[in-house]
């Protein structure tokens, strides 16, 4: 190896300069059209990055596979939830007539719907699977009107950038970014096979996002909040599953 | 004065790759690389062996009826003795195709008078692509993370299905008896493991990154630079019934590959190779997108064609155990060969002869 000449070594440190520079505004490229998840510095992050960068790049709008009224699962499986406790109890035994869903955040109009108001919005029915980051699969008929007309109804402001819901068990609450929630198959989901949405699988109300893993579908879903800024909300990262160890995004 | 074209023609010097004759003495000198750096400007490969020799280098020829891979070794009627460490900077290609210009490791040996024998070279012989280790390697981390990862993960439901769907109130097509990870799943176990599936999942796709995104370098090189082609693809001749036949025996007896092996892969080895780098690696990154659901919105005809989610997970499942059995069968197949002399190419790129084979087939050939 001879002596490194003035043209190289300017030429080296042009291009570092120059891939620096641009590995930075890729970044804040990336971060603009939404390809970085919240938990991407966590330590598998760029996985994580790069599956949630890929569906947004390839897929953005794509539906979810939706099925035959026959391939509908006889046997649906629902995870064992913790006991829901008396207060549960008691809204039960009203017939979950004073079952809320607040919506708050990044609104024009914060509002608070009974479950009868979210019955009379528009509804929509989709056949689609409920898959769970164990291996194990369902498909079943879920109704309930698009989180996409809550959002209207209540007039989401052009900044909202993700949505963060909550459930009655006060430990599950996790969030989707602006195209997940105006998606057209996430749902509310107040109707399952044709009947009232059973407990066990999230009743009296559910969110459903048919295009991402089963613990993404929160159950017993009670407040909604827009916001633009998710590093507000818990540790950062998005979710309280993420927080657990568990993806953001659940796409895959 | 010798000339490089009187060499080239020279039939007692049957694989070499390019000549290279410097005129800085009133008596020429011949300079030989083993490996042709085809695609490389005349001028350029001049410019380049002048910095590695300290010697102006007037003349190039290529040997065109070479066989690249072959270094200067016996049987040559003369001594080749290594004047500089390496020469840096070239990679020879196909004739008909485009050279890539790669950073490479090669002898360079300088050409003595007959009969000076003083001493022997010890011959590095250059044998896997700088390209082909890197990825090899990094294939390998990924692999082992995904193995470790897919059976993590294969505890949390060690059941399977076939077609859409599959849950612990649907009969399986088949169980693994393994315990499981989750205490909702009926295993025959007592106990219950620790649920590791978040970082398990993490690192699982991460490493999914890693193979798909190695891979497609992996392939793109292999087309393009013909190393398919050239050293995956087994001879016509060698796929003779008899002659593959012969070639599984004596795989089945686990006999030492011969010499020339550490230069080629067998026609068994090269099938085996393309059965995984074409069929088993896609299949296995097939199946495993098709499990994603957000994969499964933007193609669902690569879901249904596998026969529907559920299919897909069993299908992947028994891909990574052909794979594993892959996996098995060439670390026992390098510990067979040696580990020492399959291992280190692939690390280093090149193999040292030993002195005393090189020194005696060399003496065999001029008593």
């Amino acid at each position: 190896m001879g002596k490194i000449s003035r043209r190289k070594l300017l030429t080296t440190g042009l291009l570092a300069a120059a891939g620096a520079t641009g590995l930075g505004v890729a970044a804040k490229l990336a971060d603009y059209y939404g390809l970085i998840p919240p938990d991407s510095g966590v330590l598998f992050g760029t996985g994580e990055t790069l599956d949630y960068a890929a569906h947004r790049l390839f897929g953005r709008h794509a539906l979810a596979r939706e099925f035959a009224q026959s391939q509908i699962s006889k046997d649906p499986y629902a995870n064992p939830v913790s006991p829901l406790g008396t207060e549960f109890e008691r809204l039960k035994q009203g017939g979950f007539a004073d079952w809320r869903l607040a919506v708050d955040g990044m609104v024009a109009r914060p509002a608070s719907f009974s479950l009868a108001e979210i019955k009379s919005f528009p509804r929509g029915t989709q056949i689609t699977m409920n898959g769970c980051e164990e291996g194990w699969t369902y498909i079943a008929e879920w109704s309930g009107p698009r989180l996409a007309h809550v959002l209207s109804l209540v007039g989401a402001l052009p900044q909202a950038r993700y949505v963060v819901y909550r459930s009655f068990q006060t430990r599950w609450w996790d969030s989707i970014d602006i195209d997940e929630a105006l998606h057209p198959q996430t749902i509310l989901a107040i109707g399952m096979n044709g009947h009232d949405l059973p407990i066990p699988f999230g009743g009296p109300l559910r969110l459903r996002v048919p295009r991402q893993l089963g613990y993404k579908s929160i159950k017993y879903l009670t407040r909604l909040t827009v916001t633009d800024d998710i590093k507000r909300f818990g540790k950062g990262l998005g979710a309280a599953t993420a927080e657990r160890g568990y993806a953001w995004y659940a796409g895959i | 004065m010798i000339n490089a074209q009187v060499s080239a023609r020279n039939q007692r010097v049957p694989k070499c790759g390019l000549f290279l004759s410097a005129h800085h003495k009133p008596s020429a000198r011949l300079i030989m690389v083993t490996e042709k750096p085809f695609g490389q400007k005349e001028p350029a490969v001049r410019k380049a062996l002048t910095a590695a020799t300290s010697t102006r280098v007037a003349h190039t020829s290529l040997c065109m009826d070479s066989c690249f891979r072959s270094p200067p070794q016996v049987p040559y009627p003369w001594d080749w003795r290594l004047v500089r460490g390496v020469l840096g900077g070239f990679c020879y290609h196909r004739p008909e195709s485009t050279a890539i210009f790669m950073s490479y490791s090669l002898p360079v040996y300088e050409r003595h008078d007959m009969g000076t024998i003083t001493q022997m070279p010890e011959v590095i012989r250059p044998r896997h692509h700088v390209l082909v280790r890197v990825t090899h390697w990094l294939i390998v981390l990924g692999f082992v993370a995904l193995l470790a990862t897919g059976g993590e993960i294969l505890t949390c439901h060690p059941r399977f299905y076939w077609s859409e769907t599959g849950n612990v109130n649907m009969r399986p097509a088949f169980t693994v008896p393994i315990p499981s990870s989750r205490g909702s799943v009926p295993t025959g176990y007592s106990f219950v493991l620790h649920d590791q599936n978040g970082w398990g999942r993490y690192l699982h796709f991460e490493a999914a990154w890693i193979v798909i995104l190695t891979s497609l370098l992996y392939g793109a090189f292999g087309f393009f630079q013909g190393h398919f082609w050239r050293n995956l693809v087994p001879n016509a001749s060698d796929l003779m019934p008899k002659k593959l036949g012969n070639n599984i025996v004596r795989h089945l007896r686990f006999e030492r590959p011969s010499e020339e092996e550490a230069w080629s892969y067998n026609a068994l080895q090269r099938l085996t190779y393309l059965l995984v780098v074409f069929v088993l690696f896609p299949l296995m990154i097939w199946t495993g997108l098709a499990m994603s659901q957000a994969f499964g919105s933007v193609f669902p005809s690569a879901v249904t064609i596998l026969g529907g989610l559920q299919s897909a997970r069993t299908l992947h499942f028994f891909v990574a155990i052909l794979l594993v059995l892959f996996l098995f069968i060439h670390v026992l197949m390098v510990f067979l060969a040696g580990l020492r002399k399959r291992v280190g190419p692939m690390i280093t790129g090149g193999v040292t002869q030993q002195k005393e084979q090189v020194w005696a087939k060399f003496q065999g050939v001029n008593s």
